[in-house]
Protein backbone atom coordinates (compact mmCIF):
# COMPACT_ATOMS: atom_id res chain seq x y z
CA UNK A 1 0.00 0.00 0.00
CA UNK A 2 2.97 2.25 0.57
CA UNK A 3 3.76 1.90 -3.09
CA UNK A 4 0.26 3.01 -3.93
CA UNK A 5 0.32 5.96 -1.54
CA UNK A 6 3.85 7.24 -2.05
CA UNK A 7 3.69 10.52 -3.91
CA UNK A 8 -0.09 10.47 -3.96
CA UNK A 9 -2.15 13.36 -2.67
CA UNK A 10 -3.81 12.70 0.67
CA UNK A 11 -6.68 15.09 1.15
CA UNK A 12 -7.00 16.88 4.50
CA UNK A 13 -8.24 20.29 5.59
CA UNK A 14 -5.00 21.28 7.31
CA UNK A 15 -3.29 24.67 6.96
CA UNK A 16 -0.47 23.02 5.01
CA UNK A 17 -2.97 21.64 2.49
CA UNK A 18 -4.70 25.00 2.12
CA UNK A 19 -1.53 27.00 1.47
CA UNK A 20 -1.38 29.01 -1.73
CA UNK A 21 0.35 26.74 -4.32
CA UNK A 22 2.73 29.53 -5.40
CA UNK A 23 3.87 30.22 -1.84
CA UNK A 24 4.01 26.49 -1.16
CA UNK A 25 6.37 25.67 -4.01
CA UNK A 26 8.68 28.61 -3.17
CA UNK A 27 8.83 27.46 0.48
CA UNK A 28 9.42 23.88 -0.63
CA UNK A 29 12.49 24.95 -2.61
CA UNK A 30 13.64 27.10 0.31
CA UNK A 31 13.35 24.05 2.57
CA UNK A 32 15.50 22.00 0.20
CA UNK A 33 18.10 24.80 0.02
CA UNK A 34 18.09 25.13 3.84
CA UNK A 35 18.59 21.41 4.33
CA UNK A 36 21.27 21.25 1.67
CA UNK A 37 23.51 24.21 2.55
CA UNK A 38 23.78 23.89 6.32
CA UNK A 39 26.59 21.70 7.57
CA UNK A 40 25.96 22.05 11.29
CA UNK A 41 24.26 19.35 13.32
CA UNK A 42 22.40 21.93 15.41
CA UNK A 43 20.77 23.52 12.35
CA UNK A 44 19.90 20.13 10.86
CA UNK A 45 18.29 19.19 14.19
CA UNK A 46 16.28 22.42 14.23
CA UNK A 47 15.20 21.71 10.64
CA UNK A 48 14.19 18.18 11.60
CA UNK A 49 12.04 19.50 14.44
CA UNK A 50 10.62 22.13 12.06
CA UNK A 51 9.64 19.49 9.47
CA UNK A 52 8.15 17.28 12.17
CA UNK A 53 6.02 20.20 13.32
CA UNK A 54 4.88 20.81 9.74
CA UNK A 55 3.98 17.12 9.39
CA UNK A 56 2.03 17.34 12.64
CA UNK A 57 0.24 20.40 11.29
CA UNK A 58 -0.58 18.57 8.03
CA UNK A 59 -2.59 15.95 10.00
CA UNK A 60 -1.01 13.15 7.91
CA UNK A 61 0.27 10.09 9.74
CA UNK A 62 4.03 10.17 10.37
CA UNK A 63 4.20 6.50 9.36
CA UNK A 64 3.79 7.52 5.73
CA UNK A 65 6.91 9.69 5.99
CA UNK A 66 8.95 7.22 8.00
CA UNK A 67 8.51 4.24 5.68
CA UNK A 68 10.43 5.63 2.65
CA UNK A 69 13.28 6.66 4.96
CA UNK A 70 13.33 3.20 6.54
CA UNK A 71 13.44 1.62 3.09
CA UNK A 72 16.62 3.59 2.39
CA UNK A 73 18.37 2.23 5.47
CA UNK A 74 20.78 0.03 3.51
CA UNK A 75 21.78 2.91 1.25
CA UNK A 76 22.39 5.13 4.28
CA UNK A 77 24.30 2.37 6.07
CA UNK A 78 26.37 1.83 2.92
CA UNK A 79 27.30 5.53 2.80
CA UNK A 80 28.20 5.41 6.52
CA UNK A 81 30.36 2.33 5.99
CA UNK A 82 32.29 3.86 3.08
CA UNK A 83 32.78 7.14 4.97
CA UNK A 84 33.94 5.41 8.18
CA UNK A 85 36.36 3.13 6.30
CA UNK A 86 37.87 5.92 4.21
CA UNK A 87 37.78 8.91 6.57
CA UNK A 88 36.80 7.57 9.97
CA UNK A 89 33.79 8.69 11.98
CA UNK A 90 33.03 12.40 11.74
CA UNK A 91 30.15 14.78 12.41
CA UNK A 92 30.01 15.36 8.64
CA UNK A 93 28.60 11.84 8.30
CA UNK A 94 25.77 12.58 10.73
CA UNK A 95 25.05 15.86 8.92
CA UNK A 96 24.90 14.06 5.55
CA UNK A 97 22.38 11.51 6.83
CA UNK A 98 20.30 14.24 8.44
CA UNK A 99 20.34 16.17 5.18
CA UNK A 100 18.95 13.15 3.29
CA UNK A 101 16.27 12.56 5.95
CA UNK A 102 15.25 16.24 6.03
CA UNK A 103 15.03 16.50 2.24
CA UNK A 104 12.96 13.33 2.08
CA UNK A 105 10.59 14.60 4.78
CA UNK A 106 10.18 17.93 3.04
CA UNK A 107 9.58 16.51 -0.44
CA UNK A 108 7.18 13.82 0.80
CA UNK A 109 5.21 16.46 2.71
CA UNK A 110 4.97 18.60 -0.42
CA UNK A 111 3.83 15.70 -2.61
CA UNK A 112 1.22 14.25 -0.26
CA UNK A 113 -0.28 17.61 0.68
CA UNK A 114 -0.46 19.19 -2.78
CA UNK A 115 -2.94 18.39 -5.53
CA UNK A 116 -1.57 17.71 -9.01
CA UNK A 117 -3.25 20.85 -10.33
CA UNK A 118 -1.64 22.90 -7.55
CA UNK A 119 1.79 21.44 -8.34
CA UNK A 120 1.23 22.47 -11.94
CA UNK A 121 0.25 26.01 -10.92
CA UNK A 122 3.31 26.22 -8.66
CA UNK A 123 5.75 25.00 -11.31
CA UNK A 124 4.15 27.27 -13.89
CA UNK A 125 4.63 30.21 -11.53
CA UNK A 126 8.28 29.34 -10.91
CA UNK A 127 8.99 29.00 -14.62
CA UNK A 128 6.98 32.10 -15.60
CA UNK A 129 10.08 34.37 -16.00
CA UNK A 130 11.08 32.14 -18.94
CA UNK A 131 7.96 33.30 -20.79
CA UNK A 132 9.91 36.40 -21.83
CA UNK A 133 12.02 34.11 -24.05
CA UNK A 134 8.84 32.54 -25.54
CA UNK A 135 9.49 29.21 -23.80
CA UNK A 136 6.23 27.23 -23.38
CA UNK A 137 6.41 26.96 -19.59
CA UNK A 138 2.87 25.57 -19.33
CA UNK A 139 4.03 22.52 -21.32
CA UNK A 140 6.92 21.95 -18.89
CA UNK A 141 4.78 22.36 -15.79
CA UNK A 142 2.18 19.99 -17.23
CA UNK A 143 4.89 17.42 -18.01
CA UNK A 144 6.46 17.62 -14.56
CA UNK A 145 3.18 17.46 -12.64
CA UNK A 146 2.05 14.49 -14.73
CA UNK A 147 5.34 12.70 -14.12
CA UNK A 148 4.73 13.06 -10.39
CA UNK A 149 1.21 11.76 -10.88
CA UNK A 150 2.65 8.63 -12.48
CA UNK A 151 4.96 7.79 -9.56
CA UNK A 152 2.41 5.57 -7.78
CA UNK A 153 1.57 3.88 -11.11
CA UNK A 154 5.24 3.04 -11.60
CA UNK A 155 5.49 1.58 -8.09
CA UNK A 156 2.30 -0.40 -8.60
CA UNK A 157 3.46 -1.85 -11.91
CA UNK A 158 6.87 -2.68 -10.45
CA UNK A 159 5.23 -4.50 -7.55
CA UNK A 160 2.95 -6.48 -9.86
CA UNK A 161 5.78 -7.48 -12.22
CA UNK A 162 8.09 -8.60 -9.42
CA UNK A 163 5.32 -10.69 -7.88
CA UNK A 164 4.60 -12.35 -11.24
CA UNK A 165 8.28 -13.15 -11.70
CA UNK A 166 8.52 -14.60 -8.18
CA UNK A 167 5.66 -16.96 -9.01
CA UNK A 168 7.43 -17.98 -12.22
CA UNK A 169 10.56 -19.05 -10.38
CA UNK A 170 12.70 -15.92 -10.05
CA UNK A 171 14.57 -15.88 -6.75
CA UNK A 172 15.81 -12.34 -6.07
CA UNK A 173 17.40 -13.06 -2.72
CA UNK A 174 19.65 -15.87 -3.90
CA UNK A 175 20.64 -14.39 -7.26
CA UNK A 176 24.10 -13.04 -7.95
CA UNK A 177 24.70 -9.56 -9.40
CA UNK A 178 24.79 -10.81 -12.98
CA UNK A 179 21.45 -12.57 -12.55
CA UNK A 180 19.99 -9.54 -10.79
CA UNK A 181 20.94 -7.39 -13.74
CA UNK A 182 19.20 -9.86 -16.05
CA UNK A 183 16.09 -9.86 -13.85
CA UNK A 184 16.00 -6.07 -14.13
CA UNK A 185 15.54 -6.42 -17.89
CA UNK A 186 12.54 -8.73 -17.29
CA UNK A 187 11.01 -6.04 -15.09
CA UNK A 188 11.74 -2.96 -17.17
CA UNK A 189 10.10 -4.12 -20.40
CA UNK A 190 6.56 -4.76 -19.01
CA UNK A 191 6.96 -1.76 -16.69
CA UNK A 192 7.62 0.70 -19.51
CA UNK A 193 5.04 -0.90 -21.82
CA UNK A 194 2.30 -0.69 -19.21
CA UNK A 195 3.13 2.87 -18.15
CA UNK A 196 3.17 4.04 -21.79
CA UNK A 197 -0.18 2.31 -22.37
CA UNK A 198 -1.65 4.04 -19.32
CA UNK A 199 -0.22 7.43 -20.32
CA UNK A 200 -1.59 6.93 -23.82
CA UNK A 201 -5.09 6.11 -22.60
CA UNK A 202 -4.95 9.04 -20.15
CA UNK A 203 -4.07 11.48 -22.93
CA UNK A 204 -6.91 10.07 -25.08
CA UNK A 205 -9.39 10.53 -22.23
CA UNK A 206 -8.20 14.10 -21.60
CA UNK A 207 -8.52 14.96 -25.29
CA UNK A 208 -11.99 13.43 -25.44
CA UNK A 209 -12.96 15.59 -22.48
CA UNK A 210 -11.93 18.70 -24.39
CA UNK A 211 -8.49 19.30 -22.90
CA UNK A 212 -6.07 21.22 -25.08
CA UNK A 213 -2.65 22.17 -23.78
CA UNK A 214 -1.75 25.83 -24.14
CA UNK A 215 -5.29 26.96 -24.81
CA UNK A 216 -5.68 30.52 -23.55
CA UNK A 217 -8.58 30.83 -21.19
CA UNK A 218 -9.39 31.98 -17.68
CA UNK A 219 -8.52 29.37 -15.08
CA UNK A 220 -11.43 28.13 -13.01
CA UNK A 221 -9.04 27.82 -10.09
CA UNK A 222 -8.26 30.96 -8.14
CA UNK A 223 -6.06 30.93 -5.07
CA UNK A 224 -6.04 33.96 -2.78
CA UNK A 225 -3.15 34.94 -0.56
CA UNK A 226 -4.00 34.84 3.11
CA UNK A 227 -2.09 36.06 6.15
CA UNK A 228 -0.91 32.52 6.95
CA UNK A 229 0.60 32.23 3.43
CA UNK A 230 2.68 35.40 3.92
CA UNK A 231 3.71 34.39 7.43
CA UNK A 232 4.74 30.97 6.13
CA UNK A 233 6.87 32.59 3.41
CA UNK A 234 8.40 35.21 5.72
CA UNK A 235 9.28 32.51 8.26
CA UNK A 236 11.04 30.47 5.57
CA UNK A 237 12.96 33.46 4.20
CA UNK A 238 13.98 34.48 7.74
CA UNK A 239 15.09 30.97 8.53
CA UNK A 240 17.12 30.80 5.31
CA UNK A 241 18.83 34.12 6.09
CA UNK A 242 19.80 32.82 9.55
CA UNK A 243 21.19 29.63 8.02
CA UNK A 244 23.14 31.53 5.32
CA UNK A 245 24.62 33.75 8.03
CA UNK A 246 25.54 30.63 10.02
CA UNK A 247 27.18 29.08 6.95
CA UNK A 248 29.17 32.24 6.20
CA UNK A 249 30.43 32.59 9.78
CA UNK B 1 -2.59 -30.43 -1.74
CA UNK B 2 -4.93 -29.36 1.01
CA UNK B 3 -4.86 -25.72 2.11
CA UNK B 4 -5.53 -24.68 5.69
CA UNK B 5 -5.94 -21.08 6.70
CA UNK B 6 -5.94 -20.37 10.42
CA UNK B 7 -6.92 -17.02 11.99
CA UNK B 8 -5.29 -15.14 9.15
CA UNK B 9 -5.14 -11.34 9.44
CA UNK B 10 -3.54 -8.80 7.17
CA UNK B 11 -3.76 -5.07 6.60
CA UNK B 12 -1.54 -3.11 4.30
CA UNK B 13 -0.32 -0.47 6.71
CA UNK B 14 -1.47 0.73 10.02
CA UNK B 15 -2.07 4.40 10.77
CA UNK B 16 -2.10 5.73 7.25
CA UNK B 17 -5.25 7.54 6.08
CA UNK B 18 -6.28 4.84 3.64
CA UNK B 19 -5.75 2.08 6.17
CA UNK B 20 -8.15 -0.79 5.85
CA UNK B 21 -8.01 -4.16 7.52
CA UNK B 22 -8.29 -6.31 4.46
CA UNK B 23 -8.18 -9.78 5.92
CA UNK B 24 -9.69 -10.24 9.33
CA UNK B 25 -9.13 -13.49 11.27
CA UNK B 26 -9.99 -15.81 8.40
CA UNK B 27 -10.11 -19.54 9.04
CA UNK B 28 -11.09 -22.16 6.48
CA UNK B 29 -9.91 -25.31 4.73
CA UNK B 30 -9.75 -25.92 1.00
CA UNK B 31 -9.89 -29.59 0.04
CA UNK B 32 -7.58 -30.99 -2.60
CA UNK B 33 -8.68 -31.87 -6.16
CA UNK B 34 -11.60 -29.48 -5.92
CA UNK B 35 -12.48 -26.21 -7.59
CA UNK B 36 -13.02 -23.56 -4.95
CA UNK B 37 -14.23 -20.14 -5.97
CA UNK B 38 -13.79 -17.06 -3.79
CA UNK B 39 -16.51 -14.47 -4.28
CA UNK B 40 -17.14 -11.06 -2.76
CA UNK B 41 -17.63 -7.44 -3.66
CA UNK B 42 -14.76 -5.26 -4.91
CA UNK B 43 -12.35 -4.54 -2.06
CA UNK B 44 -13.47 -7.51 0.02
CA UNK B 45 -9.91 -8.87 0.09
CA UNK B 46 -10.05 -11.64 -2.52
CA UNK B 47 -6.86 -10.78 -4.41
CA UNK B 48 -5.01 -10.04 -1.17
CA UNK B 49 -6.02 -13.47 0.12
CA UNK B 50 -4.64 -15.11 -3.05
CA UNK B 51 -1.37 -13.18 -2.70
CA UNK B 52 -1.11 -14.27 0.95
CA UNK B 53 -1.72 -17.90 0.03
CA UNK B 54 1.08 -17.61 -2.55
CA UNK B 55 3.55 -16.23 -0.03
CA UNK B 56 3.77 -12.90 -1.88
CA UNK B 57 2.56 -11.04 1.21
CA UNK B 58 3.40 -11.84 4.81
CA UNK B 59 0.50 -12.31 7.21
CA UNK B 60 0.48 -10.09 10.28
CA UNK B 61 -1.06 -12.86 12.33
CA UNK B 62 -2.33 -16.38 11.77
CA UNK B 63 -0.95 -18.91 9.31
CA UNK B 64 -1.52 -20.70 6.03
CA UNK B 65 -0.55 -24.35 5.60
CA UNK B 66 -0.13 -25.60 2.03
CA UNK B 67 1.24 -29.14 1.90
CA UNK B 68 4.49 -29.09 3.88
CA UNK B 69 4.75 -25.31 3.79
CA UNK B 70 3.72 -22.99 6.58
CA UNK B 71 3.33 -19.31 5.74
CA UNK B 72 3.16 -17.05 8.76
CA UNK B 73 4.77 -13.93 10.22
CA UNK B 74 8.16 -15.65 10.50
CA UNK B 75 8.17 -18.32 7.79
CA UNK B 76 8.30 -17.48 4.16
CA UNK B 77 8.23 -19.64 1.02
CA UNK B 78 11.01 -20.63 -1.38
CA UNK B 79 11.43 -21.40 -5.06
CA UNK B 80 10.33 -25.02 -4.57
CA UNK B 81 7.00 -23.76 -3.23
CA UNK B 82 6.35 -21.71 -6.38
CA UNK B 83 7.08 -24.81 -8.43
CA UNK B 84 4.16 -26.56 -6.74
CA UNK B 85 1.81 -23.59 -6.68
CA UNK B 86 0.91 -21.62 -9.82
CA UNK B 87 -0.65 -18.17 -9.75
CA UNK B 88 -2.35 -16.56 -12.74
CA UNK B 89 -2.63 -12.86 -11.96
CA UNK B 90 -5.40 -10.60 -13.14
CA UNK B 91 -4.51 -9.42 -16.68
CA UNK B 92 -1.35 -11.60 -16.80
CA UNK B 93 -0.81 -10.60 -20.44
CA UNK B 94 0.48 -7.24 -19.17
CA UNK B 95 3.53 -9.02 -17.78
CA UNK B 96 4.91 -10.50 -21.01
CA UNK B 97 8.55 -9.68 -21.69
CA UNK B 98 9.73 -12.17 -24.30
CA UNK B 99 9.56 -11.71 -28.04
CA UNK B 100 7.97 -15.08 -28.88
CA UNK B 101 5.26 -17.26 -27.35
CA UNK B 102 7.75 -20.14 -27.18
CA UNK B 103 10.22 -18.15 -25.07
CA UNK B 104 7.47 -16.72 -22.88
CA UNK B 105 6.06 -20.14 -22.03
CA UNK B 106 9.49 -21.75 -21.70
CA UNK B 107 10.76 -19.13 -19.25
CA UNK B 108 9.79 -21.07 -16.13
CA UNK B 109 11.42 -24.26 -17.42
CA UNK B 110 14.79 -22.49 -17.14
CA UNK B 111 13.96 -20.93 -13.78
CA UNK B 112 12.82 -24.16 -12.17
CA UNK B 113 15.77 -25.98 -13.74
CA UNK B 114 13.98 -28.67 -15.64
CA UNK B 115 15.95 -30.58 -18.24
CA UNK B 116 16.62 -28.35 -21.24
CA UNK B 117 15.91 -31.16 -23.75
CA UNK B 118 12.42 -31.45 -22.28
CA UNK B 119 11.73 -27.77 -22.83
CA UNK B 120 10.48 -27.92 -26.42
CA UNK B 121 8.19 -30.86 -25.67
CA UNK B 122 6.81 -29.21 -22.55
CA UNK B 123 6.11 -25.91 -24.34
CA UNK B 124 4.15 -27.69 -27.07
CA UNK B 125 2.18 -29.74 -24.56
CA UNK B 126 1.29 -26.69 -22.47
CA UNK B 127 0.22 -24.78 -25.55
CA UNK B 128 -1.94 -27.67 -26.72
CA UNK B 129 -3.50 -28.00 -23.28
CA UNK B 130 -4.83 -24.44 -23.43
CA UNK B 131 -6.19 -25.02 -26.94
CA UNK B 132 -3.53 -23.34 -29.08
CA UNK B 133 -1.50 -25.08 -31.77
CA UNK B 134 2.19 -25.02 -32.79
CA UNK B 135 1.65 -22.12 -35.22
CA UNK B 136 1.64 -19.76 -32.23
CA UNK B 137 5.15 -20.72 -31.09
CA UNK B 138 7.06 -18.12 -33.09
CA UNK B 139 4.49 -15.33 -32.77
CA UNK B 140 5.00 -12.22 -30.69
CA UNK B 141 2.74 -12.58 -27.60
CA UNK B 142 1.82 -8.89 -27.72
CA UNK B 143 0.24 -9.29 -31.16
CA UNK B 144 -2.25 -11.94 -30.02
CA UNK B 145 -5.86 -11.29 -29.07
CA UNK B 146 -6.68 -10.79 -25.39
CA UNK B 147 -8.07 -14.31 -25.04
CA UNK B 148 -5.06 -15.87 -26.75
CA UNK B 149 -2.70 -13.84 -24.53
CA UNK B 150 -4.53 -15.08 -21.44
CA UNK B 151 -4.19 -18.65 -22.72
CA UNK B 152 -0.46 -18.17 -23.29
CA UNK B 153 -0.13 -16.80 -19.74
CA UNK B 154 -1.95 -19.87 -18.41
CA UNK B 155 0.26 -22.17 -20.51
CA UNK B 156 3.35 -20.52 -19.03
CA UNK B 157 2.12 -21.66 -15.61
CA UNK B 158 0.88 -25.11 -16.62
CA UNK B 159 4.29 -25.89 -18.13
CA UNK B 160 5.81 -26.51 -14.71
CA UNK B 161 2.87 -28.66 -13.68
CA UNK B 162 1.90 -27.08 -10.33
CA UNK B 163 -0.37 -29.09 -8.06
CA UNK B 164 -2.33 -26.05 -6.94
CA UNK B 165 -3.58 -23.34 -9.29
CA UNK B 166 -4.64 -19.89 -8.16
CA UNK B 167 -6.54 -17.93 -10.78
CA UNK B 168 -7.44 -14.29 -10.24
CA UNK B 169 -10.44 -13.42 -12.40
CA UNK B 170 -9.20 -15.39 -15.41
CA UNK B 171 -12.24 -14.82 -17.63
CA UNK B 172 -12.49 -11.02 -17.44
CA UNK B 173 -13.19 -9.76 -20.97
CA UNK B 174 -14.05 -13.21 -22.38
CA UNK B 175 -17.10 -13.72 -24.58
CA UNK B 176 -19.50 -16.63 -23.95
CA UNK B 177 -17.74 -18.99 -26.36
CA UNK B 178 -14.34 -18.38 -24.83
CA UNK B 179 -15.80 -18.75 -21.36
CA UNK B 180 -17.14 -22.16 -22.37
CA UNK B 181 -13.78 -23.30 -23.71
CA UNK B 182 -12.10 -22.02 -20.55
CA UNK B 183 -14.67 -23.90 -18.48
CA UNK B 184 -13.80 -27.12 -20.31
CA UNK B 185 -10.13 -26.53 -19.66
CA UNK B 186 -10.69 -25.95 -15.94
CA UNK B 187 -12.78 -29.10 -15.65
CA UNK B 188 -10.13 -31.09 -17.53
CA UNK B 189 -7.38 -29.79 -15.27
CA UNK B 190 -9.35 -30.99 -12.27
CA UNK B 191 -10.48 -34.37 -13.57
CA UNK B 192 -7.54 -35.53 -15.63
CA UNK B 193 -4.64 -33.77 -13.95
CA UNK B 194 -6.04 -33.68 -10.38
CA UNK B 195 -5.28 -30.02 -9.78
CA UNK B 196 -6.57 -28.14 -6.79
CA UNK B 197 -7.98 -24.94 -8.25
CA UNK B 198 -8.72 -21.78 -6.29
CA UNK B 199 -10.27 -19.03 -8.31
CA UNK B 200 -11.56 -15.51 -7.79
CA UNK B 201 -14.48 -14.48 -9.97
CA UNK B 202 -17.37 -12.03 -10.10
CA UNK B 203 -19.24 -13.95 -12.79
CA UNK B 204 -21.81 -15.79 -10.70
CA UNK B 205 -23.55 -17.51 -13.66
CA UNK B 206 -20.17 -18.84 -14.79
CA UNK B 207 -19.12 -19.97 -11.31
CA UNK B 208 -22.36 -21.91 -10.93
CA UNK B 209 -21.38 -24.24 -13.76
CA UNK B 210 -18.14 -25.57 -12.37
CA UNK B 211 -17.47 -24.64 -8.74
CA UNK B 212 -17.39 -27.40 -6.15
CA UNK B 213 -17.00 -25.14 -3.15
CA UNK B 214 -17.66 -21.45 -2.68
CA UNK B 215 -16.10 -19.10 -0.18
CA UNK B 216 -17.85 -15.77 0.41
CA UNK B 217 -15.84 -12.80 1.66
CA UNK B 218 -17.06 -9.42 2.80
CA UNK B 219 -14.76 -6.72 4.17
CA UNK B 220 -12.04 -9.31 4.76
CA UNK B 221 -14.29 -11.57 6.78
CA UNK B 222 -15.53 -15.01 5.88
CA UNK B 223 -19.31 -14.86 5.52
CA UNK B 224 -19.92 -18.44 4.53
CA UNK B 225 -18.17 -21.43 2.97
CA UNK B 226 -19.41 -24.71 1.62
CA UNK B 227 -20.87 -26.64 -1.27
CA UNK B 228 -22.11 -24.23 -3.97
CA UNK B 229 -25.76 -25.16 -3.42
CA UNK B 230 -25.47 -24.66 0.33
CA UNK B 231 -24.09 -21.19 -0.32
CA UNK B 232 -26.62 -20.29 -3.02
CA UNK B 233 -29.44 -21.44 -0.75
CA UNK B 234 -28.70 -18.41 1.41
CA UNK B 235 -30.06 -15.97 -1.18
CA UNK B 236 -31.16 -13.34 1.35
CA UNK B 237 -27.80 -13.34 3.12
CA UNK B 238 -26.02 -12.98 -0.19
CA UNK B 239 -28.20 -10.02 -1.13
CA UNK B 240 -27.43 -8.36 2.19
CA UNK B 241 -23.75 -8.21 1.26
CA UNK B 242 -24.47 -7.06 -2.28
CA UNK B 243 -24.11 -10.39 -4.10
CA UNK B 244 -26.63 -12.28 -6.21
CA UNK B 245 -27.20 -15.97 -6.82
CA UNK B 246 -27.49 -17.54 -10.30
CA UNK B 247 -30.78 -17.03 -12.15
CA UNK B 248 -31.58 -20.77 -12.15
CA UNK B 249 -31.17 -20.92 -8.38
CA UNK B 250 -33.30 -17.80 -8.00
CA UNK B 251 -36.03 -19.50 -10.06
CA UNK B 252 -35.94 -22.68 -7.94
CA UNK B 253 -36.04 -20.60 -4.74
CA UNK B 254 -39.00 -18.61 -6.07
CA UNK B 255 -40.96 -21.76 -6.96
CA UNK B 256 -40.36 -23.10 -3.47
CA UNK B 257 -41.36 -19.79 -1.89
CA UNK B 258 -44.57 -19.32 -3.92
CA UNK B 259 -45.73 -22.89 -4.48
CA UNK B 260 -43.97 -24.80 -1.73
CA UNK B 261 -42.56 -27.23 -4.30
CA UNK B 262 -38.89 -28.20 -4.39
CA UNK B 263 -37.68 -28.59 -7.95
CA UNK B 264 -34.03 -28.89 -6.99
CA UNK B 265 -30.94 -26.96 -8.05
CA UNK B 266 -29.43 -27.64 -11.44
CA UNK B 267 -26.23 -26.63 -13.19
CA UNK B 268 -27.58 -26.80 -16.74
CA UNK B 269 -30.69 -25.05 -18.05
CA UNK B 270 -31.82 -28.22 -19.94
CA UNK B 271 -31.95 -30.20 -16.71
CA UNK B 272 -34.04 -27.46 -15.10
CA UNK B 273 -36.47 -27.46 -18.06
CA UNK B 274 -36.88 -31.25 -17.68
CA UNK B 275 -37.65 -30.77 -14.00
CA UNK B 276 -40.23 -28.10 -14.76
CA UNK B 277 -41.81 -30.34 -17.40
CA UNK B 278 -42.05 -33.19 -14.91
CA UNK B 279 -43.54 -30.82 -12.34
CA UNK B 280 -46.17 -29.42 -14.74
CA UNK B 281 -47.05 -32.89 -16.00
Amino acid sequence: MLNKTFGRYIGKDSKIHLLNPKIKIICFFLQIVMAWISNQIEIQLVLLVFFLLLILQSEISFFLFWKPIWKMKYLLLGICFIEIVTKGFSTFLVVMIMKVVNIMLSSTLYLVSTKQKEIMIGIDFLLSPLNIFSIPTDHFSFLISNSILFLPTLFYEFDKTTKTLTCRGIDYEHSNWKEKFQILSFIIFPLITNVIKKADSMSDIMELQGFQLGEKRTSYLYYSFYLFDWLYLIYHIGFLIVIIKGVML
Amino acid sequence: MEIKVDKLSFDYQKDIPIEKRLINKLSFTIEQDKITVIIGKNGSGKTTLLELMNGLLKPQSGKIIIGDYVIDKKNTVDKEFHKKVGFLFQFPEEQFFHSTVEKEIGFSVDQFQYRVNEKEKRVKEALLLVGLNDSYLKRDPLTLSNVEMRKVALASILIYNPKVLFLDEPTVGFDEENKKSFLKLIKRLKKRYHKTIIMVSHDIEFIHKFADEILVLDNGKLITQGDKYEVFKQEKRMKEIGLTVPKMIQFSNLVYEKKGKKIGYRDEINDLIKDIYRYVK
